[in-house]
């Protein structure tokens, strides 16, 4: 096992301030808490209890969000550790069920969903016409987006017609990036599907990459790099989240008088992953909307439940911690919940469905073509 | 024996919704902070099943039932203590009170009514809200309990003005075998719970005022001179090596040499030439003692003693980084001391040898809990009465046995060792 694991896991202080993780908010059972399974993790490495599937459970628990690593004293790197642990897990054979099947869609598909390949590029069918083959920068939907929230995708390229952005697109040979596996442990695949990706943005010339989805964000900026440098790739590529290219070209976007509020859910995988948390907010004041702060933002934010392989192993959790999000942007009596996330997106809009009041769930790229001026 | 535990597991299936007998979960409801040799992890046994108790009268199921199957109860909060308090030393029925989290509060009498297992600083921020807050919290507020530190007894934030944690709770709610009921707390803060576990409480609030932390470059000499005339709620002394381990960990942008914190509500503050900025940096590190571990494995000496005692005693460990919260009368010490590697045996002679040196200027170990339980009798001045009370509502000694009250063979082992440092 990865020394670094066994190290960190005694660091621990068990002060349980880490009792911020949304699992633990949720369960309320010292298993689920990030000191739980470090003391979990530690008794393994001491053989003091055995492994079962009880035990593998509970370590799957985890959204990745990251909270953990924010408030932990010891500044124990947390995301990295529970996921080098979960590697250790998967190399063991210890993988959750589902997160099995999602590996074998993905193997058939190249996409978590198992929906069909050649189906990935449907929402792009009609805006052909947009895009440049002769341009360096990748428009890179992710699998959400492709086949769960499209308006994103299809509004994200609207927006590169209208502001002039040249943009190419791989269609059907987009693979998914790999976050799910990488935060579940399985790293075989997601370094096959770098393959996959990276030969194909070399072959069509790219340099930058922009995606819609924190997950592939955090994935192709931060994971794929490393990924690179383990199989002695050159990782050349400038990587973008979209908002960061709205964040630029906001101000010379002319944007309708509007009168509403809304609040700002930041994406763990944008925001604690990779620091990103005053673009869409300045994007959001650009546009004139009233932004109204939920009492958990920026590095404090509250998951939506979804990340890590919970939605799909741990529906029911996913949903808890996803209704606790919701309450808490309601409070703020906003009419949008803007997120720059389609998995955020797609989560958070399921978790509402329990609740009497509304709020219009919306990517921040979806706001800003509603808004922009006819 | 197999088929008394399978009764005792099907009843507590039966009465209760939220348990657990699964082996890890009982093992991550035995520790604390505190880290045994194993000398002395021998002798500790694991929780039998946790229980999270979602009422009072829950809670006194469970007595009942430990009563039955003469099960030991152990209360437990978040377990932020080093004493041993929450160890389930002779197995038996954790319990976890972290779901008795409702609070209201009596603005009129300024009185927090709160369940056991509501968050320090999760009820502060709400109180904040309403105009109001705690006049007493302690150091690790972001996660402690309620229950966790009255039954832990000591003192916090707020003690140089507002006195200890038993100073400020007006009444507990307490439940026994007997049954459920309102009690006068002096005979439960600090027990631990065995004297009966702790459900709700009366907790005394003030109005709420910005605080001002000051800090000044100071000796202890001085610190102690400029803290008694201040009317600060808060006092924190900070020694140079301490210093030296707080800008390594926290890259903090403040002068070497000793630092007194002050911190005052700002209605009150009278004082004005001390560092603003430093000050500000330090009490908002006041929840944090723990980062030092970033850099090594670190563990905590608390020891109590009068104020009048403590330049005294701070020359015999002016060599170790050490922090001192004052109360009115007293001084909290927290040594610091590195460890490589596991703690061994021998650290925790290190560590008794520090109290042994404090007790020579009539100081006091922080807490008896399970470690220090033979101690108690000295560290209580009301000992016999408390001991007296114990036997007369815990017949079976069944109420988290071994802490406060010497049982079994820990505090024998722990008392020899006591005799053999020097």
């Amino acid at each position: 096992m990865d020394v670094e694991v066994i190290e960190n896991s005694n660091k621990c202080a068990r002060c349980n301030y880490c009792r911020v993780c949304p699992i633990y908010t949720v369960e309320g059972w010292e298993s689920a808490s990030p000191r739980g399974k470090l003391y979990t993790i530690k008794s393994l490495v001491n053989g003091e209890i055995d492994v079962d599937a009880r035990v593998v459970k509970e370590l799957f628990k985890c959204t990745t969000c990251g909270s953990c690593e924010v408030i932990c004293q010891v500044e124990i790197p947390l995301i990295n550790l529970w996921e080098n642990f979960r590697a250790h897990l998967n190399s063991k054979g210890y993988i959750l069920p589902v997160h099995k099947k999602l590996r074998e869609k993905t193997f058939r598909e190249w996409n978590p969903y198992g929906e069909s390949r050649e189906k990935r590029a449907d929402w792009f069918k009609d805006l052909k016409n947009l895009t440049s083959t002769n341009s360096d920068l990748l428009y890179f939907a992710g699998c959400t987006a492709s086949y769960r929230t499209l308006s994103i995708a299809r509004d994200t390229v609207e927006l590169f017609n209208k502001t002039g952005l040249d943009f190419n697109y791989a269609g059907v040979d987009e693979y998914c990036c790999g976050s799910p596996f990488l935060r579940t442990g399985q790293r075989d695949l997601a370094q096959k599907l770098f393959l996959k990706n990276y030969k194909k943005w070399k072959e069509m010339g790219i340099r930058r990459i922009v995606t819609s989805c924190a997950g592939c964000y955090r994935t192709i900026a931060k994971d794929y790099p490393k990924i690179a440098e383990k199989l002695d790739y050159d990782f050349d590529f400038e990587v973008l989240h979209t908002v960061q290219i709205l964040d630029e070209i906001v101000d010379e976007i002319d944007f309708e008088d509007v009168d509403v509020k809304a609040t700002y859910h930041d994406p763990c995988h944008l925001g604690r992953h990779m620091g990103v948390y005053e673009e869409p907010r300045r994007v959001i004041e650009k546009m004139g909307i009233e932004l109204i702060e939920m009492e958990k933002n920026r590095e404090n934010a509250f998951c939506c439940g979804a990340g890590g392989g919970v939605k799909s192993q741990f529906k029911e959790l996913a949903l808890a911690i996803g209704e606790l999000r919701v309450k808490e942007a309601l409070n703020t009596n906003a009419d949008y919940l803007i997120s720059c996330c389609p998995f955020c997106k797609l989560h958070i809009s399921q978790s509402l469905n329990n609740f009497d009041k509304n709020i219009n769930v919306l990517d921040i790229v979806e706001v800003v073509i509603r808004t922009l001026n006819k | 024996m197999e088929q008394l535990k399978n009764q005792f597991q099907l009843e507590v299936s039966k009465k209760f919704r939220r348990f657990d007998f699964h082996p890890v979960q009982r093992k991550l409801y035995s520790y604390d902070l505190s880290e045994p040799p194993k000398l002395l992890k021998r002798f500790l046994g694991i929780a039998d099943v946790v229980i999270q108790p979602e009422s009072k009268e829950e809670v006194y199921e469970i007595l009942k039932i430990a009563k039955k199957y003469r099960m030991p109860v152990i209360p437990r909060g978040s377990a932020t203590s080093a004493y041993g308090g929450v160890l389930p030393y002779k197995g038996g029925i954790v319990v976890d009170f972290t779901r008795l989290n409702d609070f209201e509060v009596d603005e009129d009498k300024k009185l927090l009514i709160s369940g056991a297992g509501v968050v320090w600083w999760d009820v502060q921020k709400e109180l904040v809200k309403r105009g109001l807050s705690l006049r007493v919290y302690p150091t690790s507020a972001p996660s402690s309990t309620v229950g966790g530190w009255i039954g832990q007894g000591g003192y916090g934030v707020g003690s140089l003005k507002y006195g200890s944690i038993a100073e400020n709770v007006e009444w507990v709610e307490v439940v026994d075998f007997n049954g459920i009921g309102v009690k006068e707390p002096s005979k439960f803060v600090g027990l631990e719970g065995t004297t009966g576990l702790i459900v709700s409480a009366a907790i005394k609030l003030k109005d709420y005022d910005d605080d001002r932390a000051l800090a000044f470059n100071v000796n202890i000499e001085d610190s102690i001179k400029l803290m008694s005339k201040s009317k600060a709620h808060t006092a924190f002394f900070y020694n140079d090596k301490y210093v030296e381990l707080l800008k390594e960990t926290r890259s903090l942008k403040i002068d070497d040499g000793n630092i007194l914190l002050l911190t005052f509500e700002s209605v009150s503050n009278t004082v004005s030439d001390g560092d603003e900025e430093v000050g500000e940096l330090l009490w908002q590190d006041r929840f944090y003692p723990f980062r030092m571990r970033k850099i090594s494995n670190l563990i905590c000496v608390e020891v109590v003693l009068p104020i009048q005692k403590l330049i005294d005693f701070s020359k015999k460990i002016e060599k170790l980084p050490f922090i001192v919260m004052f109360s009115k009368t007293d001084a909290l010490i927290l040594i610091l001391l590195t460890v490589q590697g596991e703690v061994k045996y021998s650290t925790w002679l290190q560590t008794m040898k520090l109290i042994k040196i404090a007790e020579k200027y009539n100081g006091k170990v922080y807490s008896p809990g399970l470690w220090f339980s033979y101690k108690s009798d000295k560290l209580l001045s009301n000992f016999e009465v408390l001991r007296s009370y114990k036997r007369e509502v815990d017949e079976y000694n069944l109420l988290n046995p071994g802490k406060i009250f010497p049982f079994g063979p820990i505090h024998r082992l722990i008392k020899l060792a006591d005799l053999v440092v020097r």
